[in-house]
């Protein structure tokens, strides 16, 4: 623990509930957190809720089942244009086809998102039990990785990890396919404590991290021999004749636990004596504390917020929901300290900026187009350094487990100017989508009129500042918004602007001109350092 | 003092009591016992294979080949696929531009690399080694990041500014590098190309004393460094282009297009002390050769890429006269497990060969062959013999000229120091080779039929050979008792296939060589 946090204003340290009315500025700040990019109808949706109502609608089940990739690539012989490629068996031939429909697919959910936590809280399930599409090369195995963490997205942690473990995807990905009886594959069961579960902690002796030992990774490593893939079914099942019959006996930190020959349900007896210890649930509250709140954990915060959630997740059975519904809805969580203390991160900002500014986003009756724009969208947001589906190793994005930056890490000079090209693309350019449909341009019109008087300057900025800062700028900042909008002009004459335009709708030059003041000044916004704050 | 730096120190009082009370920072700062003048110009790349690297297939123990076809038998190379450095060493087969560096005397290699209590995780393993932290502590910092802050306690408070208008160290790639990591900074900037521009819009910002006036004020920063600095680097790489021909096509070889990204940058006369790099990949559980064809698959093509990006980059800086400003660091977390598994592959290990390159290096390999048992359990591991902490002493005392005393600061322990350079053995041979026995730049190069090649001579034997990068003597053009003077053969490619070629000019113990191309 470092004292950095001491010199910085803490905020509240309680997990009460925040009571009444969000309010405009709070229901900014809760789906800002948990969406990608909180529009100003969703926000103005939310406000007049009570913190509980908001967050059991963010948790709500989803009614309408997820909705399935599609091949939109006429290469793929086997899967016509528009039908879904996900129960045809995996073709190493058609992969490049099926592999952009799986990216995109994803992406464009984002895109589209509801006001929900579903997707976020599928991104962090993706970027804590990690598998990499340039590894798994079997689409259908990506696939049911992506189906399982998402349908899993706001269920139970412990159900999960268990469900995880024997997932074709990651069955692949980490080796348990080749960890048999006699030559065992620990790779697995090293990542399954490390970093699925209960966490590494400080080396005290040679092999004993703490919360577990080498020891425990080779008798885990044991317990999870035996179980294939199989790639016409899309099936993991398990090979007895593989499996490791011996008695497994755990290291002290397990109490010596001893795990018997129970066959294919052995692996679930793993996850309970791993999740028998407080360790575990304390290891996912601070992950998602840095995923929601601030990534700096002070000691208070951790006797404070950490410790009386961990309590509570174990209480409710490592149940996602009341986790997230008590961290969520508390004081400390809108405390006005933590309002723009978290850096977005690529596809908060690159998605985000797409949703918050009402861009023209192709819709499904061009499949094509609507998956060659997220394909744009994807890129923008790799050469952010987050490749969504791909992470850079099994532990995840280094911005959401590296200390000490933690995620000021997706801020450098490489990634500053990706951003900016994001703005420009945005703004200013025109798009296409994929070729043979139309050019697509970002129309600032749809985004003024959603102040109540966009002709009076200090409204139509107020409603662009509210809706893309975390606090109101201060007053050089507007002067300086006003310089760029209405160059040596009184503000009047924005007045005069907007009207001759209103009246005279037919003059597209009129058009034109007030629609570049309006590009100008959000590409100003959207490139200050305050836009890149949530 | 401004806020940050506050902080900042107040920070480092209480995670590094080991090394720097809020004290020492500040004296450290104002006279930080480094020298300056001296090392200005050298740079070290370091050339990071993630996913921990199989040492006993990279460098092969020559006298315990038998007992590696015992304990590894799924991925042991075939005898007659390693290229042999000596009697006791060899190089995988994919590395032919390794072994002609080891030739050229560039090249040396550390064996037995590694720390007491290694740990197999790649996440920690990495830490400690970007770290220099020992096995039980936490450390947050950079090595490298440490010593950069002795230098810049400030940064980045006014950086860059015109006493350093360079960025400090630079990473290629989108991430920044732990190793550059300060107690609360990064020093390092972050390149993926060399010609982006930037603006930075933002100004007027004030900043509360809250987290969000605290991740504000980074952001900003971030933003108007990144404007200066992507300035200086666009303007420095337009003064030098790319001329190595050993360079493969862009995108072949992502190390590569890296390195001349480094290599670029260096000729243009930027001052940047460091550069870090890195190939991923490395991490070889399953399929690290192919079955039955051992010396190929996955492991055999990174390491041809490793060697073909190393040699072209060496040549690069030749080309351009920088080759005694630089020296390179090959390494990676861990090594591999000494037995295979049966997925032809191996699992995570200990101790591994580090490979260190430049004109100025010792061109040996140091430290005695691992020990290979008949037998061995499955968790028996690479014995450690150097600490990599010891390497890392080693450059901050020879190529960046920091006291030991720094050295120990930075560090957390002092550590030996190796021979890593040829003036580290023996100044007066380093002298005599390039005063008196010299090679001077052939041309044409490349050679379409004939080409006279120009050298100054010593007194004595001197001979003037020619081999193909994988080390096959193909022609003897000189082999003959001269006189101390300037000389000249003619060569004639009579019959020689198009390629690249290593000419060699030997006295004794002291050679020079050069690449030529026949085309």
């Amino acid at each position: 623990m470092n004292t950095a946090e001491l010199q910085l204003k803490s905020g509240v340290l309680s997990l009460n509930p925040v009571s009444g009315a969000l309010g405009f500025q709070k229901a900014k700040h809760l789906l800002n957190r948990s969406m990608f990019g909180a529009r100003l109808s969703e926000i103005n949706y939310v406000k007049e809720m009570t913190t509980e109502d908001a967050l059991e609608y963010l948790l709500r089940t989803p009614t309408e089942p997820l909705s399935k990739p599609l091949g939109v690539k006429n290469g793929d012989e086997e899967v016509p244009v528009g039908t879904s490629w996900v129960t045809t068996k995996y073709n190493s031939k058609f992969r490049g086809e099926r592999i952009y429909s799986y990216k995109n697919w994803w992406v464009n959910r984002l895109l589209q998102q509801d006001i929900s936590l579903l997707e976020k809280m599928t991104l962090f399930w993706h970027n804590h039990f990690v598998i990499e599409n340039d590894t798994v090369r079997n689409t259908n195995y990506n696939y049911l990785y992506n189906t399982l963490i998402t349908t899993q997205a706001l269920g139970n942690f412990k159900t999960l990890s268990a469900d995880m473990t024997t997932n074709v995807g990651m069955l692949q990905y980490l080796d348990g396919i080749r960890n048999d009886e006699g030559s065992p594959n620990e790779n697995y069961a090293r990542e399954l404590f490390e970093l699925f579960t209960i966490g590494k902690g400080e080396l005290i002796e040679e092999g004993n991290y703490t919360n577990y030992t080498e020891h425990d990774i080779r008798e885990a490593a044991k317990v999870l021999t035996g179980w294939k893939t199989n790639s016409d079914t899309d099936s993991a099942y398990f090979k007895e004749s593989k499996h490791d019959k011996t008695e497994k006996v755990f290291s002290e930190i397990y109490d010596k636990h001893v795990i018997i020959d129970k066959g294919e349900d052995e692996y679930k007896d793993l996850i309970e004596m791993i999740f028998s210890k407080k360790e575990t649930a304390r290891h996912l509250v601070r992950k998602l504390y840095r995923w929601f709140v601030y990534f700096r954990i002070t000691d208070d915060v951790e006797q404070n917020i950490i410790e009386p959630l961990a309590t509570l997740f174990i209480e409710n059975n490592f149940e996602i929901k009341p986790l997230l519904k008590a961290l969520l809805s508390s004081e400390h969580f809108f405390d006005e300290a933590y309002c723009g203390a978290m850096i977005k991160n690529p596809l908060e900002f690159t998605v985000g900026i797409i949703r918050q500014l009402e861009y023209s986003v192709p819709d499904a009756t061009n499949i094509q187009a609507q998956y060659g724009f997220s394909n744009t969208v994807r890129s923008y947001a790799k050469k952010q350094d987050l490749e969504l589906g791909n992470p850079p190793d099994v532990a995840g994005w280094p911005a959401w487990y590296l200390p000490p930056m933690y995620n000021e890490l997706w801020i450098n000079t490489a990634t500053i100017p990706a951003r900016s090209t994001v703005i420009q693309a945005i703004i200013k350019w025109k798009l296409r989508p994929v070729t043979g449909v139309d050019k697509i341009s970002f129309d600032p019109f749809t985004l003024a009129y959603l102040a109540e008087t966009p002709y009076d300057i200090d409204n139509l900025l107020e409603t662009f500042t509210s809706l893309l800062f975390p606090l109101p700028p201060n007053q050089e900042q507007i002067a300086d918004f006003k310089e760029t909008l209405i160059p040596g002009l009184p503000d009047f004459e924005w007045t005069a602007e907007w009207n001759n335009y209103i009246n005279k709708p037919e003059d597209e030059n009129l058009k034109i001109a007030v629609g570049n003041r309006l590009k100008n000044i959000l590409v100003k916004m959207c490139s200050m350092a305050e836009y890149q704050l949530i | 003092m401004d806020r940050r730096k506050f902080i900042k120190n107040a920070a480092s009082f209480v995670t590094l009591p080991l090394l720097l009370n809020g004290q020492a920072i500040q004296v450290l700062g104002a006279n930080s016992g480094i020298n300056l003048e001296q090392t200005k110009g050298r740079a070290l790349v370091l050339i990071q294979l993630d996913g921990g690297n199989d040492g006993l297939n990279t460098l092969i123990p020559l006298n315990m080949y038998d007992n590696l076809v015992k304990v590894r038998p799924d991925v042991v190379l075939p005898e007659n696929k390693i290229l042999s450095l000596n009697d006791l060493q060899g190089v995988h087969t994919s590395m032919s531009g390794v072994k002609s560096l080891f030739e050229e005397e560039k090249m040396m290699f550390i064996q037995n690399v590694g720390y007491p209590q290694p740990n197999l995780s790649h996440f920690r393993s990495k830490e400690i080694l970007l770290s220099a932290s020992d096995s039980k502590s936490n450390v947050e910092s950079g090595w490298f990041g440490r010593y950069l802050e002795l230098l810049h306690p400030e940064y980045p408070e006014n950086y860059p500014d015109n006493t350093n208008p360079h960025p400090l160290a630079i990473s290629i790639g989108s991430s920044s590098s732990p190793t550059c990591q300060g107690d609360m900074t990064n020093l390092g900037i972050v390149l993926q190309n060399l010609n982006t521009s930037y603006e930075s819009q933002s100004n007027n910002t004030t900043y509360t004393d809250t987290p969000y006036g605290y991740e504000l004020e980074y952001v900003t920063k971030v933003m108007l460094s990144t404007e200066k600095y992507l300035e200086v680097v666009s303007e420095v790489s337009e003064l030098s282009e790319s001329s190595s021909l050993l360079w493969p096509e862009a995108k072949a070889n992502s190390l590569a297009d890296k390195l001349k990204i480094v290599a670029r940058l260096i000729a243009g006369g930027l001052t940047t002390p460091i550069y870090i790099v890195n190939l991923g990949g490395f991490d070889t559980h399953a399929t690290q050769v192919v079955a039955g064809e051992t010396h190929t698959g996955k492991h055999a093509e990174l390491l041809q890429k490793v060697s073909e990006a190393s040699l072209a980059f060496q040549d690069e800086l030749k080309q351009h006269g920088n080759e005694d400003d630089v020296l390179s660091l090959i390494y990676s977390e861990f090594g591999r497990r000494i037995g295979s598994n049966k997925s032809d592959g191996t699992d995570h290990g200990a101790a591994f060969p580090m490979m260190l390159f430049g004109s100025q290096v010792n061109p040996t390999v140091f430290g005695e062959n691992p020990v290979i048992p008949e037998e061995v359990e499955k968790k028996t591991n690479v014995k450690m013999k150097v600490d990599f902490r010891s390497v890392y002493a080693s450059i901050l005392h020879h190529w960046f000229d920091v006291d030991d005393s720094e050295i120990k600061n930075i560090l957390f322990n002092e550590f030996e120091i190796l021979p890593i350079l040829k003036s580290s053995v023996d100044v007066s041979e380093l002298n005599n080779k390039s005063k008196e026995l010299k090679l001077l730049p052939v041309y044409p190069n490349p050679i379409k039929n004939t080409s006279e090649i120009q050298f100054s001579s010593v007194d004595g034997w001197v001979s003037l050979k020619l081999y193909t990068l994988s080390g096959q003597l193909v022609k003897i053009l000189m082999d003959k008792s001269v006189t101390e003077e300037n000389q000249s053969v003619s060569f004639s490619r009579d019959g020689l296939a198009n390629g690249n070629y290593l000419l060699v000019l030997q006295n004794k113990n002291i050679k020079d060589s050069q690449i030529i191309s026949l085309q």
